[in-house]
C-alpha cells in the first residue's frame, strides 16, 4: 500500500497544479481615481505637443460599462481610455477626446485581463527552455485562452531528460518558466519575461533542504563576491554553473514558486527564507492552513486550488479526514489570517473539453467557486488578476487597470464571476485580438 | 541472346543518332503552326495564327490575315486547337522516385528536417540518376522544364538543377540549367536561429574579404602600370612571379550562399508553418543586406498574406499547391492563391504529387483553381511564365514570344475543364508526344 501511495504521489509532482487566492493587502487605502486622471489629461496634453515627433496612435475609449479596476473599487458608468498599449486614463467624468475610437459596454462589465499561472499550453510543451524561439502565435489555445479572459500566462515548458532524473531524487525540478501574452496571431510582443520563476518541489526529506540550502549558499557567495569584485574593480568571479535562476532569486528578480504539502517541510522553508531573503511562494499546501498566520507574518503568498481531489492534501491520512478542510474553504481560511492569495484551476491545459470543466478556461469559476467556499468577491478576483501579476513581479504591468498600465482590457456579458458570463471583446496592449461575434469557436452560443 | 540484345541496343542508339546529324547538317529549319487559338500568356489573345519557328525558336507570330514567307513547313494543329507553353515545375522531387514510374507518390513539398545542416555544396545535377522511362513519358504529362529540387531540408539543402522532360540518351542532355537555385529552409527553434545566425556572418565575412582584395589587386594593378613604363621595359623583379602564382591558383568555386547574398543566385526558402515564417522572417530582418528569396509554403490565411506582402523588397514570390485550404480550426474554405494574387505577390502552382501521376493531373487541379475564382489568365500564368522567372529561365521558355523557344502544349479541348488532357506536346519546334500515336501504338500491342 505504501509502495502504492509513493508511486502516486512521484507521479503527480509533475503534474502537480496549484490553486490561488488572494489576501488582500492591508495597510494600502484606494486612491481616489477621478482627481488623478483629470490631472493626467491635463499632464498629457503638454507631451503631446512636444513629443510630436513620435506618432501617436489612436486614441480607444470604452464607455458606459461597469469597470472592474480592481486595485481600487468598481466605477459604474465609467470611462476607460487607451492608446498605444497604455492606459491613458480610468475614471467616471473623463471628457473623451473627439476622434476617439468609441467602444460602448452598456449592461456589460469590463477588467482587466486575467493572469494564470503555471499554465502547460502548447506553446510550452516543446520548449526546453528556449520560448523566445519557439512561442507559436497562431496556437488555437491562445484563442480560446483569449475566449476565457486570460491575457497573460506562466507558461511552463517541457520536461528535459536531466530535469526528470532531477525530480526523481525529489529534489529541485528546473522546469523552465517564461511569462507571455496572448496575442493571437502576432509574435512581437507576445514574449514578457523570460525565465519567469524557480519552480520547486520539496518533499518530506532532508536531502531536498539539504540540497536547497546548499544551493542558496553558493548563490548568495557569488553574489557577496560579485559585489566585492565590482567594488574593487577587480576580475568579476564565475558563475556557479546550473545557478542562475537561484541568482536572480536572491537579486528579488524572480519568485520561487514551492510545491510543498507537509507542515513541516513549509516550516523548514520558513527557516530558509529567514537566512536568504528571496521572494518565497508556495502551492498546493496541503496543511499549510494549519499555518496560516505564520505564512501571513512572513508574507508567503500561496497559491491554490479551488475544486477538485488533492492527493497531496494529507499524505499520512485518508483523503478527508475529520478536521482537515474541503478545497473551496481553503481560499477563504488563508485570506482571513491575511495571507496573500492566487487561483488556479484543478488542470494546467487549455482545451475546449475545460470550457465547463475545471482547465485554465475555467479559471473565472474557480474564483466564484472560492467566493462559494466563503471568500469576499473582490478578494477573489484580485486573486485571479493583480495577485497573480504580484507574485511574477509584472504588477507594473499587467493586474489592474491603472493609468500606465498595459491595456489588457476585457469586456465581459455579465459579471466575471457569474457562471453565465462571456467574455465578448479582449484587448492584449492596446490591441483587439478576439471578438466573441467573430470567433469561429464561441460566435455560435447565444449570450443569456 | 545477349549478343542479340547488344546489337540491338546498339542500332538503336546509332540510328536515330545519324538521322539527327543529317537533319543538322541541312539548312535552317523553318517551320510554321496553324492553330486555332493562341494563349501566349504575355499579351493578347490570338486566334487563328500561325507561328513561324526557326531552327526550333520563335521567329514571328503570323496573325490571321498575313502570308506566309515561301520554303517554310507548313503543320496544320487543327482549327479548334489551343495552344500555350509548357509548363514549368519549379520545385519537384521527381528524381527521388524509385525505379518504376508509378512508385509511391511523394507529398510535392517535403519536411523540414528536425535539426539544421549545411548541405550547400552539393548538387543534384551530380547526384540524380537518369531513368529514361519517366523522364521519357514525363512529356505526356505537358511539362516542358522540371526543377529538380535538393533533398533533405536542412538550413541549406543544396543546389537544384532543371531539366527538360523527353527521351534523351545521356543526362546531360536532359539538362536545362545546371544550377537554379540555392534550396534553403527554416523552422523555429534556438539550434535553427544560432545555425542560420553563424552561416550569414560568415557569408557576410568573406564577401567582405573578397571586396577589400578585390580593391587592393585594383590599386596594385594602377600602380604597376606607371611603374612598367618608366622603366622602359625593363623587368621588375618581383613581379613575374607574383603573375605566375595568380595564373597557377585557380579561383576557389564561389560560395552559393555568398552569391545568393550578392544577388548572383537566386535562393527558394522552404518554410511550412505560420509561426516558423514569423521566426524567420526576425532572423532576415536583422541582416544587414536583404537578398530576394521564393517562399515555398503551406496555404497561409489572411493576416500572414498581410505580413508578407509588407517584404515586397526580398520576397519574389510564393509557390503553392494548387488546392483550397480551410481556416486554421474551422471547415471554411478560402481560396489562398488569390489572397497572395491580391496582396500583389506572384504565385506559381506545384503540382500536388511528385510523380508522373501527380504532375499529369495537374489540369484537373488548375480546373479547381479557375473554378473557385482565380481568373484563367492568373492560373496560366502561374504554372508558365512565373515559376520560368522563380528559375531564372523567363527568356528562353514560359511564355511564346518573339525569340524563345517553340516549346509547346497542344489542347483540343477547353484546357480548364477538369478532364481534357495535352493531344500534342512539341519542344523546341519538335513534336516530342502525340496522344493519337500513343493510342494507336497501344492498340496495335
Amino acid at each position: 500500500m505504501s509502495t502504492l501511495r509513493l508511486a502516486l504521489t512521484g507521479a503527480f509532482i509533475f503534474v502537480s497544479l496549484n490553486l490561488s487566492i488572494e489576501a488582500h493587502e492591508s495597510g494600502k487605502s484606494p486612491e481616489r481615481p477621478e482627481k488623478e486622471v483629470e490631472k493626467a489629461v491635463e499632464e498629457k496634453k503638454p507631451e503631446e505637443k512636444s513629443v510630436g515627433e513620435k506618432k501617436k496612435g489612436a486614441v480607444y475609449a470604452i464607455v458606459d460599462g461597469t469597470i472592474l479596476p480592481v486595485s481600487r473599487p468598481p466605477i459604474h458608468r465609467g470611462v476607460l481610455l487607451f492608446q498605444d498599449g497604455k492606459i491613458l486614463a480610468i475614471g467616471s467624468e473623463i471628457p473623451i477626446p473627439k476622434d476617439a475610437i468609441v467602444y460602448s459596454a452598456e449592461d456589460s462589465y469590463v477588467s482587466p485581463g486575467l493572469v494564470a499561472l503555471r499554465a502547460t499550453v502548447d506553446n510550452a510543451k516543446h520548449a526546453f527552455g528556449n520560448f523566445e524561439d519557439n512561442l507559436d502565435p497562431y496556437d488555437q489555445d491562445i484563442h480560446i485562452a483569449l475566449a476565457s479572459g486570460i491575457t497573460t500566462l506562466h507558461v511552463m515548458g517541457g520536461f528535459r531528460f536531466h530535469s526528470i532524473f532531477h525530480s526523481m531524487n525529489r529534489s529541485v525540478s528546473g522546469r523552465p518558466t517564461a511569462v507571455i501574452k496572448a496575442t493571437f496571431r502576432e509574435l512581437d510582443g507576445m514574449l514578457v519575461k523570460e525565465p519567469a520563476s524557480l519552480s520547486i518541489t520539496v518533499e518530506r526529506s532532508m536531502r531536498d533542504i539539504f540540497d536547497l540550502r546548499e544551493k542558496f549558499e553558493r548563490a548568495s557567495r557569488y553574489l557577496r563576491d560579485l559585489e566585492v569584485a565590482t567594488r574593487e574593480k577587480k576580475k568579476a568571479p564565475k558563475m556557479p554553473r546550473g545557478l542562475g535562476l537561484y541568482v536572480d532569486v536572491l537579486k528579488n528578480d524572480l519568485p520561487t514558486i514551492c510545491t510543498v504539502n507537509d507542515l513541516e517541510s513549509i516550516r523548514t522553508l520558513l527557516e530558509l527564507r529567514k537566512d536568504y531573503p528571496f521572494q518565497l511562494v508556495l502551492s498546493g499546501t496541503g496543511e499549510g492552513w494549519k499555518m496560516a498566520r505564520e505564512l501571513a507574518s512572513f508574507d508567503v503568498p500561496v497559491i491554490l486550488k479551488t475544486r477538485g481531489p488533492d492527493f497531496f492534501f494529507n499524505l499520512d491520512a485518508p483523503l478527508f479526514e475529520d478536521g482537515d478542510m474541503i478545497p473551496i474553504r481553503r481560499p477563504s481560511t488563508y485570506a482571513s489570517s491575511g495571507v496573500r492569495v492566487a487561483l488556479l484551476p484543478y488542470r494546467s491545459g487549455i482545451s475546449l473539453d475545460g470550457i465547463a470543466g475545471r482547465d485554465l478556461t475555467s479559471l473565472a469559476f474557480e474564483a466564484a467557486f472560492a467566493v462559494r467556499g466563503g471568500l469576499a468577491e473582490d478578494l477573489a478576483f484580485r486573486a485571479i488578476t493583480l495577485e497573480p501579476a504580484k507574485l511574477l513581479k509584472i504588477d507594473d504591468r499587467v493586474g489592474s487597470l491603472e493609468k500606465g498600465k498595459d491595456a489588457d482590457i476585457l469586456i465581459w456579458s455579465g459579471h466575471p464571476l457569474h457562471y453565465r458570463s462571456f467574455v465578448k471583446k479582449a484587448w492584449v496592449d492596446g490591441k483587439l485580438y478576439y471578438e466573441k461575434e467573430k470567433s469561429p469557436l464561441f460566435r455560435e452560443i447565444p449570450l443569456r | 541472346m545477349n549478343r542479340l540484345n547488344s546489337v540491338f541496343i546498339f542500332l538503336s542508339c546509332v540510328l536515330p543518332a545519324t538521322s539527327l546529324c543529317v537533319a543538322g547538317d541541312s539548312e535552317a529549319k523553318r517551320q510554321a503552326f496553324r492553330m486555332g487559338v493562341l494563349l501566349p500568356v504575355e499579351g493578347p489573345i490570338l486566334e487563328n495564327a500561325t507561328l513561324l519557328v526557326r531552327d526550333g525558336y520563335i521567329e514571328k507570330i503570323v496573325s490571321a490575315g498575313e502570308e506566309l514567307p515561301e520554303g517554310v513547313e507548313l503543320i496544320d494543329l487543327g482549327k479548334s486547337s489551343i495552344v500555350f507553353p509548357t509548363l514549368v515545375n519549379p520545385y519537384s522531387r521527381l528524381h527521388e522516385i524509385d525505379s518504376n514510374i508509378h512508385a509511391q507518390r511523394l507529398g510535392a513539398v517535403q519536411e523540414i528536417q528536425p535539426s539544421p545542416h549545411d548541405n550547400r555544396k552539393e548538387k543534384v545535377l551530380a547526384s540524380f540518376r537518369h531513368r529514361k522511362e519517366i523522364y521519357g513519358r514525363m512529356t505526356e504529362t505537358g511539362y516542358g522544364a522540371i526543377a529538380l529540387a535538393p533533398s533533405g531540408a536542412g538550413f541549406l539543402s543544396g543546389q537544384a538543377c532543371v531539366v527538360r522532360p523527353g527521351k534523351a540518351r545521356e543526362k546531360k542532355d536532359l539538362v536545362l540549367a545546371e544550377t537554379a537555385y540555392l534550396g534553403m529552409a527554416y523552422r523555429r527553434g534556438r539550434a535553427w536561429r544560432l545555425f542560420a545566425e553563424r552561416h550569414f556572418k560568415k557569408a557576410f565575412e568573406q564577401i567582405k574579404k573578397m571586396r577589400s582584395a578585390k580593391e587592393k589587386k585594383q590599386k596594385a594593378d594602377v600602380q604597376s602600370i606607371p611603374v612598367e613604363q618608366a622603366q622602359s621595359g625593363q623587368k621588375v623583379p618581383g613581379l613575374p612571379l607574383t603573375q605566375k602564382k595568380a595564373v597557377a591558383k585557380s579561383p576557389p568555386p564561389p560560395d552559393p550562399l555568398v552569391e545568393v547574398l550578392l544577388g548572383n543566385m537566386k535562393s527558394f526558402l522552404l518554410i511550412h508553418h505560420p509561426a516558423d515564417i514569423d521566426h524567420g522572417m526576425r532572423v532576415l530582418d536583422k541582416l544587414k543586406k536583404k537578398f530576394r528569396f521564393v517562399l515555398l509554403t503551406e496555404a497561409q490565411e489572411p493576416d500572414v498574406v498581410e505580413k508578407l506582402a509588407r517584404r515586397k523588397e526580398d520576397l519574389a514570390g510564393v509557390i503553392l499547391q494548387p488546392q483550397m485550404a480551410t481556416y486554421r480550426h474551422s471547415s471554411v474554405y478560402y481560396q489562398p492563391a488569390r489572397l497572395f494574387e491580391e496582396a500583389g505577390i506572384p504565385v506559381a502552382f506545384v503540382p500536388a504529387g511528385d510523380d508522373f501521376k501527380g504532375h499529369r493531373e495537374i489540369f484537373y487541379f488548375l480546373a479547381e483553381m479557375v473554378k473557385s475564382g482565380l481568373s484563367r489568365d492568373q492560373v496560366l500564368r502561374a504554372v508558365t511564365l512565373t515559376p520560368a522567372r522563380f528559375l531564372g529561365l523567363d527568356k528562353r521558355i514560359g511564355s511564346i514570344e518573339v525569340g524563345k523557344e517553340a516549346s509547346f502544349v497542344v489542347f483540343d479541348d477547353d484546357p480548364f475543364n477538369g478532364l481534357s488532357r495535352p493531344k500534342e506536346v512539341y519542344h523546341v519546334g519538335k513534336r516530342v508526344y502525340s496522344a493519337e500515336e500513343v493510342k494507336s501504338a497501344e492498340v496495335k500491342k
